[in-house]
């Protein structure tokens, strides 16, 4: 914490000055004939020892802040409960419809006027909107973890690296307001995911949440070098199912042996490739806003490991500081001044 | 427009014997008043004081002749401290210097003056003499004076006094220690030394009670800070008073009564003073 620094530090040259209430009293001296005859009085040796050393802090408090005194950024590591959490957003066109599978309904576009997604003031919202605003619950209720956001349609889109700076990932959030894109290629974006816990420390739980309303099949290539990358990032894995009605769940089982293909069920296949890993994971099923709030409660809950992790303190000017405790100096020195007695 | 000088009457208990008639009693005998003995026609041939009825009671049967105790002339001397501790006693100290010039050639004595800055200084030394001009002259160079030193030469003050018992008023302001004081004293025993030990009121008892002053010694320059409070008040006028009497019993080892003085100069203190002497 003595990482000190000085914007210009010609000017504690100053700080010579400090020695001059050593040399010269601020009071105006009355001569008297033998002070010698004046009996020692410790209450006053205080006062004028008293009187010097706030001379003395004036004077340093004054260099100090011309000199600009400012303490550097710096990093201190803090104990938390918490996870490197990478979220994992499908931005395909389905995500824009409602749970029911269509266009929200009304002029009310799912959001308020500041952009930020609304809930249950609208009848009903994208499926998109809803994970944003649950998302923004989310990373709100999680003060120490590092959250990194990626997008995913016809190709990932890196939207924002491992990062505490919160303000920023609602930014992220919030930038999924912008209309879907196309496709799903699930295999690319959670490649992509994966790589952000590249060159990260291991401590506390890694956690990929992937909030998806489809699944693609994974090609088998794909699949190999995923499988690789999973076991190497030692995560877990959630995946928040926002299924949309009339569509297959994850856990739905073919009632024809002929749809049991990657083809025709590719959230069955996603789900069991997932469950193959060897890795924590768990899938959610939402079918409507509520039920994703308590999965997104659930992983909450779940993901509370103590976490070491650095947290950064900006830049601190201390001129400001020295200029309040120069105001104050100067003030009991002007207190003590108009004690002064001149008229003997 | 000057303040008219005043004058004060001073008396000694033991008188001088100085050839010169004057205003005081002395040891000389020769034409006076009052009568002190007889002597033979040898010794005092002054044949119009023969005393015819001592002269036949006389079992030697010489003539004897009255003798007449002659009044004598007296030498006053103000011996002053000039040292920086007194600048601010200056002009009472001229007020007084005046009157006890006025006050001594009134009486047909001579006045003299003799300054003490760190040497002696032939600039601050009045011979006795019984003019009024000089002292005057003296006087007004003596407010102008900066003095800048402790007042070293009053311990080598007793040479340039007459040989003869005169009156030294010693006026000083007696800050300095009891040692040095001795030492001053003891060789000015053979007069009759009147010490004026002047205290200015704002030194001890006018004082502010509350508040913080700085106080800068006139003589070493060094200056301590005070916060002026009740207590503090007290403490240094009981200092004071300590001082006072440490100051009487010194003197008093000499055979002097001190007398002390504040502020202004007034006449009527040594007229006070004078008449409180036991003859």
């Amino acid at each position: 914490m003595t990482d000190l620094a000085f914007e210009t530090p010609w000017a504690l040259m100053g700080l010579l000055l400090i020695f001059l209430p050593l040399l010269r009293s601020p009071m105006q001296a009355t001569t008297y004939p033998w002070l010698d005859i004046i009996p020692v009085d410790p209450l006053s040796q205080l006062i004028n020892v008293l009187i010097r050393v706030l001379a003395m802090a004036a004077f340093a408090a004054l260099f100090l802040g011309l000199s600009g005194l400012h303490r550097k950024a710096q990093h201190v590591e803090r104990i938390g409960h918490g996870a490197h959490i990478v979220m994992l957003l499908d931005r395909s066109n389905s995500m824009d419809h409602s749970f029911a599978g269509k266009a929200p309904s009304g002029n009310d576009d799912g959001r308020d006027a500041g952009g930020r997604a609304t809930q249950g003031a609208v009848a009903e919202q994208s499926k998109a909107d809803a994970a944003r605003h649950l998302l923004t619950q989310f990373v709100d209720h999680r003060p120490h973890d590092l959250i990194g956001i990626a997008e995913y349609s016809t190709s990932p889109l890196f939207v924002m690296s491992l990062t505490e700076n919160k303000q920023a990932i609602h930014a992220a959030i919030d930038a999924t307001t912008t209309p879907a894109l196309a496709y799903t290629n699930i295999s690319k974006g959670l490649s992509m995911a994966l790589s952000f816990f590249d060159h990260q420390p291991v401590n506390g739980s890694r956690i990929l949440l992937l909030v998806s309303d489809g699944a693609a099949v994974i090609d088998p290539d794909s699949e190999a070098a995923l499988r690789v990358l999973f076991k190497q990032q030692q995560v877990r894995l959630y995946w928040l199912f926002l299924r949309t009605d009339n569509s297959p769940g994850i856990l739905v089982q073919p009632d024809d042996p002929r749809d049991d293909n990657a083809q025709a069920m590719p959230e069955l296949y996603l789900h069991r490739f997932f469950s193959s890993l060897n890795i924590p994971y768990h899938a959610y099923e939402a079918e409507n806003p509520d039920a994703m709030q308590k999965a997104i409660n659930d992983i909450n809950q779940l993901e509370q490991m103590p976490l070491h992790y650095l947290q950064a303190i900006p830049k601190q000017d201390l001129s400001g500081l020295c200029y309040r405790w120069l105001t104050g100096l100067i003030a009991c020195l002007l207190g003590l001044k108009f004690c002064e007695v001149r008229r003997i | 427009m000057q303040k008219p000088i005043e004058s004060f009457h001073y008396r000694l208990a033991y008188p001088g014997h100085s050839v010169f008639p004057g205003a005081h009693p002395g040891q000389m005998v020769g034409s006076g008043q009052l009568f002190k003995r007889h002597e033979p026609l040898l010794v005092s041939p002054d044949p119009r004081r023969i005393d015819l009825r001592a002269s036949l009671l006389d079992p030697f049967q010489q003539y004897r002749v009255r003798v007449f105790q002659q009044h004598s002339k007296l030498t006053v001397y103000v011996i002053a401290d000039l040292s920086t501790s007194m600048v601010d006693k200056l002009p009472a100290l001229g007020e007084l210097v005046l009157s006890a010039a006025q006050s001594a050639l009134q009486m047909g004595d001579s006045f003299g003056f003799i300054g003490c800055s760190h040497a002696i200084d032939h600039q601050w030394i009045l011979p006795a003499g019984s003019a009024m001009q000089p002292v005057r002259a003296l006087v007004n160079r003596l407010q102008t004076l900066r003095a800048q030193s402790r007042a070293e030469s009053l311990s080598h003050v007793a040479p340039l006094l007459p040989h003869k018992r005169c009156l030294v008023l010693l006026v000083t302001d007696g800050h300095f220690s009891l040692q040095k004081l001795q030492a001053i004293l003891r060789p000015l025993t053979q007069h009759a030394v009147v010490p004026i030990v002047w205290w200015q009121t704002n030194e001890y008892s006018n004082l502010p009670d509350w508040g913080l002053v700085r106080f800068k010694d006139a003589e070493s320059r060094r200056s301590r800070t005070l916060l002026m409070r009740p207590v503090l008040k007290q403490r240094i006028i009981q200092t004071f008073e300590q001082r006072r009497l440490q100051l009487r019993q010194c003197f008093r080892a000499f055979g002097m009564e001190p007398l002390f003085l504040s502020n202004d100069y007034r006449a009527d203190t040594l007229n006070r003073y004078f008449q409180q002497q036991a003859l």
